[in-house]
């Protein structure tokens, strides 16, 4: 579960194994839109052309930053590949 | 997190609390700070509005606890809202309760922790301190079922007279048992009703820091708090923890309080919204120590575990030194090297007038 508070936004592990409820994570802004892109399918180029339209970043560094981001969000198991 | 917590406590937001939802207990502790009327159960619809209105205010941890909070009717009913809420949980109790339903419970909405109370190695020495024969091998039965349904589940203990020469024993079967184990050595009384009656089954403050300090980890948390403290020291506010800034204590009932132990600040939640009783309390970390206050000037502030609202729950005054948490921290100070300052210098204790 998605929470906002102290204006930090918080993964809250609500259902799920033992490992899952122990650790919460906190999301920094580009996290947040990422994360609220993944409500939806998205491929890895579409993150990162959002991701590269919104900041100021080069696009094969945004590609790798998203990459990064999403093998970290799978390996927690808050995403997974279609 | 640390980001998070110092905005926290920047805003006053309502991190972490305590929601105790009934009085009752099925033990009867020789050492119990509970006194007064127990038969009190919080609603369960006052239960559940206060947890969706404290989750809404930005309450993250909240504890459930009692009395034995299992004893509640509808404890699954509240346990399962507050993670629905969002809320990591954990959960206080003695573990004599817990029935299948409860695992299954705990199961499929994982607790953060459910630590249950054991007061001795041993049947004979936790069951005459419980009262009730046969609890420590209901406790013990429980924490293998919780542990091997995957719960995360730990054992704690406070320090008695009773138990001193059993707190070892008790580190051994945690380990055995594979669950984390937690001493408090500062057993306290509640000057209300007959909670004096705790104060006699104190042990030497000498022995419970010696068992205290077993767990390494723990003395390097008292290193470290004693580092810090210096940082602190100019500090003139009288609750130097997080009470009423992140911390808040729900009682059964339907008050909120800074914390479990500070209910002479208690605010009514009756019919009162969270966010209009917690904006109650704002002046209670706002509160200023008087000139005269003792412990602001003591040298062992940075080893003591004391606090205004200990003082109160057992002197019925925040503002008078608790004589046991000061021989507590004296030899906390004398076996992590920090006394040598406080004890050289000359000392003279500011005694409240009788009466």
């Amino acid at each position: 579960m998605q929470r906002t508070i102290a204006g930090e936004t918080i993964l809250v592990p609500v259902r799920g194994g033992i490992a899952d409820v122990m650790n919460l994570y906190v999301l920094n802004p580009t996290a947040l839109a990422l994360w609220e892109l993944l409500e939806t399918p998205r491929t890895l180029e579409e993150l990162a052309e959002h991701l590269t339209r919104s900041t100021d970043g080069e696009a094969g560094e945004v590609q790798r930053d998203c990459r990064e981001f999403l093998q970290r969000m799978e390996e927690l198991g808050l995403v997974e590949s279609l | 997190m640390d980001a998070f917590r110092r905005k926290a406590v920047r805003n006053r937001v309502p991190v972490s609390g305590m929601l105790e939802l009934t009085r009752r207990c099925n033990l009867r502790c020789v050492h119990c700070y509970q006194q007064g009327e127990r038969n009190v159960h919080l609603p369960t619809e006052t239960a559940l509005r206060l947890v969706r209105e404290a989750a809404d205010c930005g309450t993250l941890f909240l504890t459930l606890t009692g009395g034995e909070p299992l004893l509640h009717p509808d404890f699954p009913h509240i346990y399962r809202a507050c993670r629905e809420a969002g809320l990591v949980v954990g959960v206080f109790t003695n573990g004599t309760l817990i029935a299948q339903k409860h695992i299954e419970l705990f199961q499929r909405w994982p607790p953060r922790l459910v630590e249950l109370s054991i007061y001795g190695a041993g049947a004979e020495t936790h069951d005459r301190i419980t009262g009730v024969p046969g609890s420590f091998a209901q406790t013990l039965a429980a924490v293998r079922r919780l542990r091997e349904a995957g719960v995360s589940v730990g054992l704690k203990t406070v320090i008695l007279q009773v138990n001193l020469g059993e707190v070892r024993g008790m580190q051994r079967l945690a380990s055995e048992l594979g669950v984390p184990f937690r001493v408090d050595p500062l057993l306290f009384g509640n000057h209300a009703g007959g909670g004096q009656r705790a104060l006699a089954l104190r042990a030497a403050p000498e022995a419970a820091v010696r068992c205290e300090l077993d767990d390494h980890s723990r003395a390097a948390q008292w290193r470290d708090y004693a580092r810090r403290w210096s940082a602190w020291s100019d500090d003139r506010r009288l609750f130097r923890c997080g009470a009423a800034i992140t911390g808040f204590f729900i009682g059964a009932d339907a008050v909120l309080a800074p914390c479990a132990l500070a209910l002479n600040h208690s605010v009514p939640l009756n019919g009162v919204h969270f966010r209009e009783a917690w904006e109650r309390l704002r002046e209670v970390p706002a509160m200023e120590a008087p000139a005269d206050y003792p412990c602001a000037r003591c040298e062992l502030r940075a080893w003591c575990s004391s606090c205004p609202a200990l003082a109160w729950m057992e002197k019925g005054n925040e503002l008078v030194p608790v004589e046991y948490a000061c021989e507590i921290a004296r030899w906390r100070a004398r076996l992590l090297g920090g006394e040598s300052r406080a004890e050289a210098r000359p000392d003279l204790h500011a005694v409240p007038m009788p009466g």
